[in-house]
């Protein structure tokens, strides 16, 4: 009778110890919408993309069927309000703000979308002036009489996180043309994300003519629009063999939504390529 | 007829001492145990005896007057085999303990004079044996007679010594010659010592002469991936050098080569590690029965022993693979009375192809290892060992990582007395990693230097008490010195040094009770104390660092930690026997790493500190083992559960980043798994399949929001499968297959754009899992003219294999494909597909 009363006491406990208490589920991350873009000094038109992310569930999901139209869109520099208005079926906000270099200030994005509100805040910072000595590209001359332009995408280890653009002359920034697939640079405080990184760096290799000119565009960037920015890289640029662990990139916007919405200083220049290899 | 006259002369002067006290007495005619009752007839001498044990036969007749009570006793006692004790205020007649004699020395190759550890010395007759130890001393102390005895190791000829113990002390170095395996000597048979299953010593011993014939990548024989081809131990990554053991995470096993501790044991990114195969003599693995000798690792300990270089002859051996070059030198110093060894390796990758397939760049590797012995009398001897060792690469546009290990061990055996031996040493390793972060910049480049420094003093004393019983103690005091992170020259970011100290003392007790149990036991008492000075800064709940520079003491903290350690081996039969373990260990430094794959690229070690508690394990296992025919089978379980475990959060920042410490969440981990092995050996053909069941969670602070998750190293099911076969004295082939499950992954739920990049969107953390993993390599083992291998001045071999026979593509990695925005498609990276594996070998 002791045996069996025994028995039913340890198996009572194995029970309770196999009992544990059920946790509150994972929330997979599914964002309501992602903001992409923000507030530039280079032109007094702004613009603000709105899209839903890609589900790989929903395989009729693209990124041009999934805009976002209907949002009630803002942007306050502090003292007045800028309303955006959609251009029809883009998903793409757009305002005409003449006063846009408030520098030091923060600039606030407002999102109403299906009864919901985003908020979004990023300050503006001047950009430092394009310096001739340091400008990310190499030139040496080709064979052929013209010369190579080699573009890296990433330099690591600056003192000041920025993002540059290097176009033949004749071609253009619009900072409207989200699908534009402009070849940014960037610079980052940072150093390299991790030891093999540098060793498959992407750069971007242009033929040229030793008198043609280049467009140099060079944009500030605020410390958590560069943090940003850098997760975003780990996650696609640098994924690889000794990349990190993998995590959701989370930008400035509040709520369920994802994104960044930035306040940049524009400064651009045009310079030769001769007096680029002066240097 | 029995006359007696019994008085108690001089009782009113009684004494105290009752071996002190008069006696008057008269034994006529009567047995011992009648004299012996006739002693306490009046109850006034405390004697007590087993009947069981007084002989019978001897009858005395003799008179006492005023006698002390020892006198006699001895005349009593005398020529029965018995004696007497005073104990507990009573005289105890029992058997009469026989003269002891010690036996000890060194067990040694009888061709290179290298000392063999773990070598079994057994006495048949008693059922008492020894092993001998890291440094192929035995003792063992028997009652004086002629014994017979049994000495064995693992691949050497067993001998059979027939002792003569005239002389106290008997110091006696046994030779042992290696097997040589020509097939018409081999018989099947059932090995029947009877002492061979029991765990001679705490872990397990690589059988290293036999693993180097097992398949490797490019012919490239090492230790590691032979490591990782044993039960219980997990690659994660296919090429790298690190292990994951029995639910540990990669920084917690304890490396150590002659002593020193090694802290990044991997060249060209893991693909081989620093391990010359010429230069071991021996590895040990501890994964459960830690013994209390070894402390700082929550995992396991594993315990390479550089060789120590032949004290009779010169040599010269070496060989080639795909990926390496090396050769070594070794010779007497003094025949018979010191050695040494010389061993070189450089990498061959860059030279026969310029760059990995894996790794788009030009890595190259060399490294010396370099040891020297001298045996000044029969009770001293000293051994130094050195290793240094580099690995660079360098990418086009200009990048350079370099890192590498340097350790130094000196090292006093001295033998106190026949039983008592110790060994003293003193340990220098440095590890150091270089990285230029800003090749680009018009500045000048930046290095990120990363490093560990240790200075150890370390004593380790065994007490061979007596065949039973074994007593260890010791210990050891390191000083570390942490270079978590710094550039080369004077700037804010930095991360500070730390520095601190790592002491411990340590006690076990090996016992036999009985031929059936067998318990091994003991305390390590630890104290780590962070004695950096740079400032310091705490961390609030939000992990935000507050309080910087406010505090003089900088980062003084102390941390007093007690690590039991228990081991109980129950024998069942003579050929198979329960073992029940249990250990708590701590740890006191932490890799902080946050890579996804195992391959080893920036190492930087902290210590624990104020904000970073010491991690903590309780690891419980059991296991069963039992020789069966012409094998054996193993079956054991194990439950681990660690506190204090660190994670590093999403997307962290090392590099620059001087408050490293916020960047880290802490929480526990839970591992548990069945591990079974069965091998078979009959005659040419040799098998072991080897199948683990195990699991491994965590649970962290603000990662994957909270909730337990599979850690990145978990892999319920892995099954290996090893065999050989050798078709003559020349020829042998050799296989191995692996298969397990994929690793976890974190695989996208969906993406976003941004700069028309797609930002992966993932779900639980580990949720998903790479395809199961499986591959067979095949190697084939050429020995142009064995002959006599004692003999042969020169002894060569080849090897030719094929890596990944049928080409199965195990994936890596995935990535998302970012060159077409308009569809998804995902990037692979495979290890590598069907590869030539080719070395040469020799030895002159």
């Amino acid at each position: 009778m002791k045996l069996k009363a025994d028995l039913w006491i340890l198996a009572v406990l194995l029970v309770l110890m196999g009992c544990k208490k059920q946790e509150d589920p994972f929330v997979p991350p599914m964002y309501d919408l992602i903001v992409e873009g923000g507030i530039n000094t280079y032109s007094k038109y702004q613009y603000i993309r709105l899209i839903k992310p890609v589900d790989f569930a929903n395989k009729e999901a693209s990124v041009n069927l999934n805009p976002i139209s209907g949002a009630v869109v803002s942007v306050s520099d502090g003292v007045q309000d800028f309303p955006f208005t959609e251009i029809p079926g883009t998903g793409i906000y757009t305002a005409v703000m003449e006063d846009n270099d408030k520098y030091e200030s923060a600039y606030t994005l407002t999102i109403n979308y299906n009864h919901k509100e985003y908020k979004a805040s990023d300050s503006l910072y001047q950009v430092f002036p394009i310096d001739a000595n340091y400008i990310p590209l190499s030139i040496k001359k080709a064979q052929s009489g013209g010369v190579r332009l080699t573009i890296p995408k990433h330099t690591f280890g600056t003192k000041i996180a920025q993002q540059w653009l290097i176009l033949p002359e004749g071609k253009l920034w619009d900072p409207g043309k989200f699908n534009e697939n402009y070849p940014y640079s960037y610079s980052h405080i940072y150093g390299t994300p991790n030891a093999l990184h540098p060793l498959i760096q992407k750069a971007r290799i242009v033929d040229s003519g030793i008198n043609d000119n280049l467009v140099i565009y060079k944009y500030s960037l605020s410390g958590d629009y560069s943090a940003y920015l850098y997760s975003v890289f780990q996650e696609t640029d640098w994924k690889g063999l000794l990349s990190s662990v993998p995590g959701n990139v989370k930008g400035n916007i509040s709520g369920n939504a994802n994104g960044f919405f930035y306040a940049i200083d524009v400064e651009v220049q045009t310079k030769s390529i001769k007096e680029l290899m002066g240097n | 007829m029995v006359f007696l006259v019994l008085t108690t002369g001089g009782l009113a002067k009684a004494q105290n001492i009752p071996l002190r006290k008069k006696m008057t007495v008269r034994f006529s005619n009567v047995t011992l145990e009648e004299a012996l009752n006739l002693l306490n007839a009046d109850h006034t001498t405390p004697l007590s005896f087993d009947p069981a044990i007084i002989p019978s036969g001897k009858r005395f007749n003799r008179s006492f007057s005023d006698t002390p009570l020892a006198l006699i006793l001895e005349f009593l006692l005398a020529e029965t085999g018995l004696s007497y004790k005073f104990l507990f205020r009573e005289v105890i007649i029992l058997p009469m303990e026989k003269n002891k004699t010690t036996l000890n020395g060194r067990i040694v190759d009888a061709e290179t004079g290298e000392d063999l550890i773990g070598a079994s010395f057994y006495i048949e007759s008693l059922k008492q044996g020894v092993t001998s130890n890291n440094y192929g001393f035995y003792s063992l102390t028997v009652p004086t007679d002629d014994y017979e005895i049994l000495v064995s190791h693992v691949g050497y000829s067993s001998q059979r010594l027939k002792f003569s113990l005239q002389f106290p002390n008997h110091l006696q170095m046994i030779r042992l010659q290696k097997q040589v395996n020509k097939l018409e000597e081999i018989v099947v048979k059932v090995v029947q010592s009877p002492d061979s299953i029991a765990v001679k010593n705490p872990g397990q011993s690589l059988n290293w002469e036999s693993l180097r014939n097992a398949p490797y990548y490019r012919g490239e024989a090492d230790v590691i991936k032979a490591l990782q081809m044993q039960n219980g131990i997990v690659s994660l990554t296919e090429g790298s050098s690190q292990m994951f053991i029995r639910g540990g995470n990669k920084d917690q096993n304890l490396i150590l080569l002659d002593e020193a501790i090694v802290y990044n044991p991997a060249h060209l990114f893991g693909l081989t590690s620093i391990f010359n195969p010429d230069a071991l003599k021996n590895i040990q693995t501890y994964t459960d029965a830690i013994p209390a000798n070894f402390g700082g690792r929550l995992s396991s300990v594993i315990d390479a022993r550089m060789a120590d270089g032949d004290d009779k002859n010169f040599h010269i051996k070496g060989g080639i693979s795909l990926l390496a070059a090396r050769v070594s030198l070794e010779g007497p110093l003094v025949k018979e009375k010191g050695s040494f060894l010389f061993a070189a390796r450089r990498s061959l990758n860059n030279v026969l192809s310029r760059d990995l397939e894996l790794f788009d760049l030009k890595p190259a590797y060399h490294d010396f290892n370099f040891k020297v012995n001298y045996r000044f009398n029969t009770r001293d001897r000293v051994f130094f060992s050195s290793y240094i060792g580099r690995d660079k690469v360098r990418s086009q546009n200009g990048y350079f990582n370099r890192w590498g290990n340097q350790t130094a061990t000196l090292r006093w055996n001295h033998i106190f007395t026949p039983r008592l031996f110790l060994n003293l040493s003193a340990i220098y390793s440095n590890y150091k990693n270089q990285l230029f972060i800003n090749a680009d910049s018009p500045a000048g480049m930046d290095k990120w230097i990363t490093g560990i420094k240790d200075a150890t003093v370390k004593g380790d004393f065994i007490f061979y008490h007596k065949p039973q019983s074994q007593f260890q103690f010791g210990f050891s005091s390191i000083l570390h010195l942490f270079i978590p992170g710094e550039i080369n020259r004077e700037d804010q970011t930095s991360i500070p040094r730390a520095r601190a100290a790592e002491s411990a003392i340590y006690a076990s007790h090996r016992l036999f009770i009985g031929e059936k149990i067998r318990l091994l036991y003991g305390l390590r008492m630890g104290m780590f104390q962070n004695i950096s000075t740079p400032k310091l800064f705490y961390i609030d709940e939000f992990y935000e660092p507050i309080n910087y520079e406010e505090d003089v003491r900088g980062g003084y903290k102390k941390f007093f930690r007690l690590e039991p350690r228990f081991s109980f081996q129950y024998m069942l039969q003579s050929s198979s026997y329960l073992q029940f373990n249990y250990n708590r260990n701590y740890q006191y430094l932490q890799l902080v790493q946050n890579d996804e794959l195992a391959f080893s690229s920036l190492e930087s070690w902290i210590p624990s500190s104020p904000n970073l508690a010491p991690q903590q394990s309780d690891m419980f296992s059991l296991e069963y083992k039992k020789r069966v025919s012409f094998g054996s089978f193993s079956l054991s379980g194990y439950y681990k559960k660690m506190q204090n475990q660190l994670e590093m959060i999403d997307h962290a920042q090392v590099i620059k980043n001087p408050a490293v410490e916020v960047l880290l969440r802490p929480g526990t981990s839970e591992a548990y798994g069945l591990e079974l092995m069965l091998s078979k050996d009959i005659g040419r053909f040799k098998g072991s399949l080897f199948y683990t069941w195990s699991r491994v969670f965590r649970k962290i602070d603000q990662i994957n929001q909270g909730k337990r998750y599979p850690a990145g190293y978990d892999i319920p099911h892995v099954a290996k499968l090893a065999l050989s076969y050798q078709f003559s004295d020349q020829l042998s082939v050799n296989s191995l297959f692996t298969y397990n499950n994929g690793r976890p992954v974190t695989f996208p739920i969906g993406y976003f754009l941004q700069k028309d990049v797609k930002v992966p969107i993932y779900p639980e953390r580990n949720s998903a899992r790479m395809p199961d993993f499986h591959r067979l390599d095949i190697s084939l083992k050429w020995e142009p003219s064995i002959g006599n291998k004692t003999k042969k001045r020169w002894v060569s071999s080849f090897n030719v294999g094929l890596y990944n026979v049928y080409g199965r593509k195990n994936p890596l990695v995935y990535r998302i494909n970012q060159s077409n925005p308009e569809d998804l498609q995902f990037d692979q990276q495979i290890f590598s597909g069907r590869t030539l594996a080719l070395s040469y070998n020799f030895k002159f």
